[in-house]
């Protein structure tokens, strides 16, 4: 019998032992593979296109009214190549209860700014040319049973010259992403359908994005921008996006800490669990193990006997675990994606659990294969 | 039945007794126990202190006037006429004036005192009339604030999570500086807590929301008369507002805040309960694999297999019960009290965490029915093994 051979014998000793083992272990890393997930959703994207976007405030509030009149004064400041501004208008449709923000945009400077959001040419010529136009995500479109071409009537807080809270809006283009940071459920409209014919709060944005040529000069030129409305009511506060999003996702309270504090909290007492189980099996094996080493295998190779299979039953569990995790996710994705935008499994979360794999086969198994290689010979085999 | 209770007693004693001889696979069980109630325990916390947030008040004739397709008051804007025209529609309570309140909701920013952080704070201005002393509401500090003068004061829940706020201390609101000259409390807590109240023309002139409103809150002759206030309203030309019970606003609120943390909250409890429940059924199984001559021994001596099986569904009771009281007792010392600050995304909500007896209650219920099903296989396994073959165990 090879060494392999040893190794798969050994895992058969007491086969519900070890079914239980990994389904504990298992669900440990299926757990981890989950947190890992709803963490994307709370750390800020880094993308390369998000780099190059700086994002400007009223200084009071996420909501303050910020004059149309700032963007052209800001587009002035050395470094940037455009600045788009954004109205944000909340919409209903019909009576569903689930509701619209529509981002009211300055068309012309959009996809150079977004390069991230895909569109057919077509849609986006039609998005463009037509001021009435509505540019969504495939989820909006699903959800509302919208096609391309269609007219939607809204109903929104803006009031126009005749009083009515409804705007009509061409369903025209729809955007794809590669990023699965990006919610596919976003609603773009022209700023200028709005402001043309809105009766009151003319002219103003909420907020102001600006795209800057060099990525390095980012702090400089944000701090550029809020100088130039230093003595202004409101004043301005502008960020590099990445920062910007971060610290808004802050006010959620530390999810890092509590999701790493959980999963600290679960492997241990799974770490706790296996070492008790390789203790109790090198223990029961104590007659199998010192005859081996009455065979003549060396201290070492016993010790690495029962390292092997503590390491074949934690990648097992661990491969389980985050598969299901996986499945799970890929479900979940496009059910939770309005509540919680951004929750995908990332690509670095294979490295995170290789690694926490890796440590938890060596120290769940170190001090009981220590144990196995130093079985005094005699004692044990005359048990 | 006497003496098999008597049986049953000694027959636990004698294996809580052995438990020392295993101490680690025990450990393994309570910790695993304790993890998850305390996870149980802080996530059912979390959940209570939201309810107590969004908690409805105990009278059902207060109904508000939003901004039609507003989600939340600090999205609404009602057109300037809005409050002359609500004036109009029947089933106000006399005097009408007096049961009207506009209010303006805005948001500010102000830094936490955790890290100074800015957090979005509710600003809730109120137009004429005084302090609106309603249901459950009373001043905790200080008096309240003055019409036409820059003062606010500031709920109480709040106060404790932000950077210097006390009574005398400025708070920069927008352009304008506002002296804070009170703080106030609702009894059992509530959203108000995590607010900011002043007059509405002072802070609108400084957070740029000069002439706007956000709600009206009304109070009806009686909670039936709201389909008639309602009815009338809808039925308005030209109006632009819809009336909703205060009581439905904060279920609807309540409801969408509830399911982000119950939903995902519990179902990590039920994850790693399984877990839990795996990790003590491993206990007893090498429990019962170290102990097989003994229980072999009393069942020749004359012990029922069922005796023998509830004595290890017993261990197993006692091991959850354990955990569960660890758990809980850690969880308490780390939580009870404490303040949490979080938000929906537009403005801070502070509440305390408490655990309530009936959070304790469930999850020992909980664990202990998770670590009865842990008991189960192994008892059965036990009192049906072949009694001779047992004692030639080694």
């Amino acid at each position: 019998m090879g060494y392999v051979g040893l190794i798969a014998s050994g895992t058969r000793y007491r086969t519900s032992q070890v079914l239980i083992s990994s389904l504990c272990v298992g669900m440990a890393f299926l757990l981890l593979a989950m947190l890992l997930c709803a963490q994307q959703a709370f750390v800020a994207g880094k993308s390369v296109a998000s780099s190059h976007r700086l994002r400007s405030q009223g200084s009071s509030s996420i909501t303050t009214p910020i004059p149309l009149s700032y963007a052209n004064k800001v587009a002035q400041v050395p470094g940037i190549r455009s600045v788009l501004y954004v109205g944000a208008e909340p919409a209903a449709y019909q009576d569903d209860p689930r509701h619209l923000l529509l981002q009211a945009v300055s068309a012309a400077t959009f996809f150079e700014t977004f390069p991230e959001l895909v569109v057919a040419p077509k849609q986006r010529d039609a998005f463009l040319t037509d001021k009435r136009s509505l540019l969504v995500g495939r989820e909006t479109l699903k959800h509302y049973g919208w096609t391309l071409g269609q007219t939607v009537t809204l109903q929104t807080n803006v009031l126009d010259a005749s009083g009515a809270a409804s705007w009509a809006f061409h369903v025209d283009a729809v955007y794809d992403s590669d990023d699965p940071k990006i919610p596919a459920d976003l609603t773009f409209v022209h700023y200028g359908y709005f402001n043309d014919a809105r009766a009151n709060g003319k002219d103003t944005v909420i907020g102001l994005v600006t795209t800057i040529d060099h990525p390095d000069q980012a702090t400089a030129i944000a701090a550029a921008i809020d100088r130039l409305f230093a003595t202004s009511s409101p004043r301005l506060i502008t960020q590099p996006e990445n920062q910007a999003v971060e610290n808004q996702l802050t006010q959620f309270g530390d999810f890092a800490q509590i999701a790493s504090l959980i999963a600290a909290l679960v492997f241990l007492s799974m770490l706790l669990l296996a070492h008790n189980v390789w203790y109790e099996r090198v223990k029961m094996r104590r007659m199998e193990l010192a005859t081996m080493k009455a065979l003549g295998f060396q201290p070492h190779s016993i010790a690495l006997l029962v390292m092997a299979e503590a390491a074949l039953l934690t990648f097992a569990s661990a491969a389980w675990g985050s598969v299901l995790a996986l499945g799970i996710a890929g479900y979940l994705k496009s059910r939770i994606d309005h509540i919680l935008p951004g929750f995908h499994f990332p690509l670095s979360g294979w490295g995170v659990i290789v690694i926490v794999t890796l440590m938890f086969s060596v120290l769940s198994s170190c001090l009981p294969a220590w144990q196995a290689a130093r079985i005094p010979l005699a004692a044990a085999s005359r048990d | 039945m006497r003496t098999s209770l008597q049986q049953f007693w000694s027959l636990l004693v004698l294996s809580i007794r052995s438990m020392s001889s295993r101490t680690s696979s025990c450990l393994v069980a309570i910790v695993g126990f304790a993890v998850t109630s305390a996870v149980m325990v802080s996530v059912l916390a979390l959940s209570n202190g939201l309810a107590t947030f969004w908690r409805a008040p105990a009278s059902g004739d207060i109904a508000l006037v939003l901004a039609r397709g507003s989600l939340a008051e600090e999205g609404s804007r009602l057109s300037r006429d809005a409050a002359a025209q609500i004036m109009q529609a029947p089933g106000i309570r006399q005097p009408v004036a007096a049961s009207l309140s506009s209010q303006l909701v805005m948001t500010a920013s102000l830094p936490r005192a955790s890290d100074r952080k800015g957090v979005s704070v509710l600003v809730r201005g109120f137009k004429g009339g005084d302090f609106p002393y309603r249901a459950g509401l009373s001043m905790r500090s200080g008096r309240a604030f003055r019409h036409g003068v820059d003062e606010v004061i500031v709920g109480e829940e709040l106060a404790r999570t932000l950077d210097h706020v006390s009574i005398g201390s400025w708070l920069p609101l927008g352009t304008g500086r506002f002296k804070v000259v009170g703080t106030f409390g609702e009894t059992g807590g509530g959203r108000h807590e995590s607010e900011i109240w002043g007059d509405a023309t002072q802070l609108a002139a400084a957070l740029g929301a000069a002439g706007q409103t956000s709600s009206v809150y009304v109070t009806l002759t009686e909670p039936q008369a709201f389909d008639a206030f309602a009815g009338y309203l809808s039925k308005l030309p030209d109006f632009s507002g819809t009336a909703i019970r205060e009581s439905d606003y904060l279920r609807r609120q309540s409801d969408r805040f509830r399911m982000v943390v119950l939903v995902p909250g519990l179902a990590l409890v039920l994850v790693m309960s399984l877990a839990a429940m795996l990790a003590t059924v491993n206990t007893m199984l090498s429990a019962i694999h170290a102990r097989m001559r003994e229980l072999a021994t009393l069942r020749a001596i004359g012990f029922s297999p069922s005796l023998v099986a509830a004595q290890i569904v017993g261990e197993a009771l006692v091991l959850g019960a354990l955990g569960s009281a660890l758990g809980i007792v850690a969880a308490m010392s780390l939580l009870h009290d404490q303040s949490a600050l979080t938000s929906n995304g537009l403005a801070a909500m502070a509440f305390s965490l408490s655990v309530s007896v009936g959070t304790a209650c469930a999850t020992i219920g909980v664990v202990l029915v998770f670590a009865c099903a842990a008991g189960a296989w192994p008892a059965v396994l036990m009192s049906r093994m072949c009694v001779a073959d047992a004692l030639r165990h080694t």
